[in-house]
């Protein structure tokens, strides 16, 4: 079975956001997961596949490309996602906020609140909810007639709805809008994985989907900046 | 944000078709949506409230923008405690609202002894059936709410547990003003006035400094009596930095301004400088006082407090010249507010001594400020519940101690043998303020049922077994709050933001829904804006006209000088004796008690105090001020340059600290504004909750090196009744 990137980014976002345990088993059912391997296996390996409908020719050169990003224990942890109930258990004391081992996904807590002065007392402070990058989503999702789901509503910069947003913009269609996104939504995931390792063995599994997410995010960089050599 | 929450499987895309999405022409990146920011005008909407970083809760109007933040905040000019102005903590503190440690969720312990987050409906229902079981078995005599007094948390944590049929509601009274209160309320019936600082002839300030502890009105007058040649003497271990406005700074060895009082009475009354009309006409058992003090000579008192007795001669009689335009002022937390065995005493003789000088009521003397309140609400859905017939748990045990604040350690040392079973907090961050830490957390972890709301994680939190997540205070409404002053105002805390968490409660609804689950909700029929409207609308008055203004002044209600004859005491007169206090062990007037400690060789009195930039524990994990913190090395202990250079120990020195109850290390700042017999530690630091990323393990906390103990009688904290040694570290 062939996953196009828009489900592989709507599952992924299902990973790091509030699902309920039906849609959870579904996105982990072997054959769904399987799916999404693959397919995140093939944008580590050919960049210019991102948001292709139609399943390209695969030009795999190497045969362990998830090796490249992730440690062994990462792989292991990637084809064994948690069960929802685990998936629960590890939100309940790491997606809550104000614990030592809180590691919200959310980017306005790891970039600056906003770089002009004028527009707060606390410009450049780090570490604070709402920041620009939340307003930007919020607008962002506004302006494309979307709504934020009520679950969410308080944090538009989260990861579920950065990643379902690039969902949404290749499901649209829109795929150099949504490489735009992804490219500028995921630079923050550098500092989000550390708060991760810090969880050790735990945390493996969504440890492991962020290095994926960044070496895509690298590929995709790599792959931009021959575009431009070549241009 | 739990994940009991359910959602779509995907979280935008099923909101609007996904066609309409590939349709709209604009797809705008982020740098071109922060250009567009930039220029942006946008209209600002003016938003009243309080602020919430010291009990001042000084009234401001927040500028809010379209983008839902705030760019400025201005203090209200009509507000008698900010008097147009903010201090930094006012402004620093605004980002607690979007602190990346708030709490999210409610939280409850583990079996590892570690938080997770569950839903509202296991929370409530899981702490109503302890409350209950623990009611069932025990009576509700056994839970106690401590909390820090706030508009909305008063009201609230006050019903909740008298709905429960508990008369056990404590403030924080213990480790701020109870012995001060108290003490006075024992001579004058009142537990507070006010010195009309700006316009008197002298001034003494007992270890209270304005420009530390700061209400920026208070900080106003002292500028303005400076202005109008005031003589402003202050009396203070430490050179504290209100004494850039004064004429002469005393030092004083901690735990000794009763034996100051007692001798600058001596010296008045041998000399027969006291108004004897107004002591004769509206006081009681003012012989025995001038009795007890005859052996109150200078020369004694300056053994005591290290001031020589010339120096407590001149200040005596220079405070008589200067009456009736003079007077000691009331003081707060610093000397005598919790701080020692005789604080309670020491505020009682502060009162007498004022009375010598008949300033009470007069203009430059000590005021009373005028008041407005709310009148009774009429509606049945506000009936509050019966108050409960018992006392307050330690009413009897600390007799002459305030009953409307409470001993709150001396409840919470119940816990242990059963007598206490369960215990609410609300704001509190009782176990590292309010006496040992370890030991009260210690006490809590006993309960039965523990329970802290709050916004962010704190000791006291870590010792519960349940964490509610609060809103921040911009982001509700709270009841209407009431304050005194030369012009008494109404003031309204309103809501700037809105809710940031979607799973956090305003305190209103908290109470409300733990009610309702307790099955107590009867007398919580209502919402937030309806109780606040129908509390202004008995004095002619609507929420929508405070939500206008802010703060609503009540011109009518103005304060007008004049000698006070009369007191609210049971003869309406100032007792120079107290039968309560001879019942409570003490003598029927103010004599002569030693501090329960005292520094041997080698020793230091550790005494504490506020900076300008800090409220206790309350702020030190706000970056931008602890910032400043960090900038001038502010966390540094405080120790006398020449004891420091016979110890071989220079500025910037690592020390450490230690005393019988704990041992840290710290940076000491060496320093001739300190007297030679304390060790200054600002009241805070060493914050031991990671959870606070920024405050975190930054300095050392005053209350670890502080025994468990309480103040006879007057059930203060004794914050400053212990002793410690130095020593330079690697030495
Ligand atoms: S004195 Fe400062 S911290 Fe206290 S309420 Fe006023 S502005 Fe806030």
């Amino acid at each position: 079975m062939m996953m196009d990137d828009a489900r592989l980014f709507a599952a992924l976002a299902q990973c790091f956001g509030p699902v309920d345990q039906s849609e959870w088993e579904r996105t982990t059912s072997d054959d769904e997961w399987q799916a999404l391997i693959a397919r995140l296996r093939m944008l580590l390996q050919q960049p210019d596949a991102f948001g292709a409908v139609e399943a390209p020719l695969l030009r795999a050169h190497r045969a362990v490309p998830l090796q490249e990003f992730l440690s062994s224990r990462e792989v292991d942890a990637l084809f064994a996602p948690p069960s929802f109930a685990e998936k629960q258990s590890f939100a309940a004391r790491h997606f809550t906020g104000g614990l030592p081992e809180s590691a919200l996904p959310i980017e306005s807590l790891y970039v600056e609140w906003t770089n002009d002065p004028k527009r707060s007392p606390f410009a450049r402070q780090k570490g604070l909810y709402s920041a620009d990058t939340a307003l930007y989503m919020r607008d962002l999702i506004a302006d494309l007639g979307l709504e934020l789901p009520e679950s969410l509503a308080a944090y538009p910069d989260h990861l579920s709805l950065e990643l379902d947003m690039v969902s949404v913009l290749l499901e649209a269609g829109r795929t150099d809008d949504a490489r735009q996104l992804f490219l500028e939504r995921s630079a923050w995931l550098t500092a989000y994985r550390l708060k991760l390792v810090a969880l050790g063995e735990e945390a493996l599994f969504y440890l492991a989907l962020i290095d994926v997410l960044l070496g895509v995010r690298a590929q995709l960089e790599a792959d931009e900046g021959c575009e431009l050599e070549s241009a | 944000m739990t994940e009991t929450t359910i959602t779509r499987r995907s979280f935008l895309a099923a909101s609007a078709g996904v066609a309409a999405v590939a349709a709209t022409s604009g797809f705008v990146g982020f740098s071109a949506w922060e250009a567009e920011q930039a220029h942006a005008a946008g209209e600002k909407k003016a938003v009243h409230s309080l602020c919430n970083s010291c009990s001042s809760k000084c009234g401001f109007t927040a500028y809010v923008g379209e983008d839902g933040r705030f760019t400025e905040m201005v203090g209200d000019p009509d507000h008698p405690y900010c008097d147009g102005t903010l201090c930094a903590r006012g402004y620093g503190y605004a980002s607690i609202a979007w602190s990346e440690d708030r709490l999210t969720d409610p939280l409850k312990k583990n079996d590892q002894g570690k938080f997770e987050a569950i839903s509202w409906d296991q929370a409530l229902s899981e702490i109503a059936e302890k409350t209950n079981a623990i009611i069932a078995s025990d009576g509700p005599q056994s839970l106690i709410m401590i909390q820090d007094p706030r508009p909305s948390g008063s009201f609230y944590t006050k019903r909740f547990m008298n709905a429960l049929g508990s008369a056990n509601v404590y403030t924080h009274g213990v480790s701020c003003n109870m012995s001060k209160n108290s003490g006075m309320t024992q001579a004058i019936g009142a537990a507070d006035f006010t010195a009309d600082v700006a316009n008197a002839n002298m001034i003494m300030f007992l270890g209270r400094s304005y420009a530390d502890g700061i209400r920026p009105s208070s900080l106003h007058q002292l500028r303005d009596a400076k202005a109008n040649g005031v003589h402003i003497v202050i009396v203070d271990p430490r050179q504290n930095a209100s004494c850039l406005y004064a004429d002469e700074w005393v030092p004083i060895k901690p735990g000794t301004d009763l034996a100051l009082i007692l001798a600058m009475a001596h010296v008045l009354i041998k000399d027969g400088k006291y108004d004897a009309d107004y002591i004769a006409n509206y006081t009681v058992g003012f012989e025995d006082w001038a009795q007890r003090v005859q052996e109150y000579t200078p020369e004694w008192a300056a053994e005591i407090t290290g001031i020589p007795a010339e120096t407590i001669e001149r200040l005596a009689n220079e405070m008589w010249e200067a009456a009736p335009k003079a007077c000691i002022e009331q003081g707060w937390r610093a000397a005598f507010g919790c701080a020692h065995q005789n604080s309670g005493e020491t505020a009682r003789a502060l009162c007498l001594f004022n009375t010598l000088l008949g300033c009470w009521g007069i203009e430059g003397g000590a005021y009373f400020p005028a008041s407005a309140s709310a009148g009774k609400l009429t509606d049945p859905k506000f009936a509050a519940p019966a108050a409960p017939a018992e006392k307050i748990i330690g009413q009897a045990e600390y007799p002459v101690s305030s009953g409307g604040m409470g001993v709150s350690t001396f409840a919470l040392s119940t816990i242990p043998e059963g007598r206490v079973k369960g215990v609410f907090f609300y704001q509190s961050n009782c176990v590292a303020g309010y006496s040992n830490p370890a030991q009260l957390s210690e006490f809590v972890q006993a309960a039965e049922l523990s329970v802290a709301i709050d916004v962010q994680m704190t000791e006291t939190c870590q010792a519960c077994q349940y964490v509610l997540p609060d809103t921040s205070y911009l982001e509700r409404l709270e009841v209407p709050e009431f304050v005194g002053g030369k012009i008494p105002v109404v003031s309204l805390r309103d809501r700037v933001l809105e809710k940031i968490h979607p799973n956090t409660k305003p305190v209103d609804e908290i109470f409300t829904e733990l009610a309702n689950a307790c099955g107590v909700g009867q007398y919580f029929q209502f919402t937030i804006d309806e109780l606040a409207d129908a509390q202004l609308q008995t004095i002619g008055l609507s929420l929508d006209e405070l939500r206008e203004k802010g703060t609503i002044t009540f011109p009518e209600k103005a304060l007008k000088y004049g000698l006070k004859t009369t007191w609210n005491t049971a003869d309406k007169k100032v007792h120079f004796t107290s039968d309560a206090c001879v019942a409570a062990g003490f003598p029927a007037s103010p004599g002569w008690l030693e501090p329960l400690v005292m520094p041997g060789e080698g020793q230091f009195r550790l005494v504490g105090g506020k900076q300008a930039i800090h409220t206790h524990t309350q702020t030190a994990n706000i970056e931008p001020l602890m910032a400043i913190t960090k900038m001038y090395g502010l966390e540094r202990i405080w120790m006398n340059a020449d004891v420091a250079a016979s110890m071989g120990i220079e500025d910037g020195d690592e020390v450490e600290v230690s005393s019988d109850t704990h041992t840290g290390r710290t940076r000491v700042k060496v320093t001739q504004r300190i007297e030679p017999t304390s060790i200054y530690l600002p009241s805070h630091y060493g914050c031991s909750v990671p959870e606070q990323r920024t405050a975190y393990n930054v300095g050392l906390r005053q209350m670890d090196f502080v025994p468990f103990h309480i103040e006879p009688g007057y059930g203060g904290t004794m914050s400053q009744e212990t002793l410690v040694t130095v020593k330079k570290v690697g030495a």
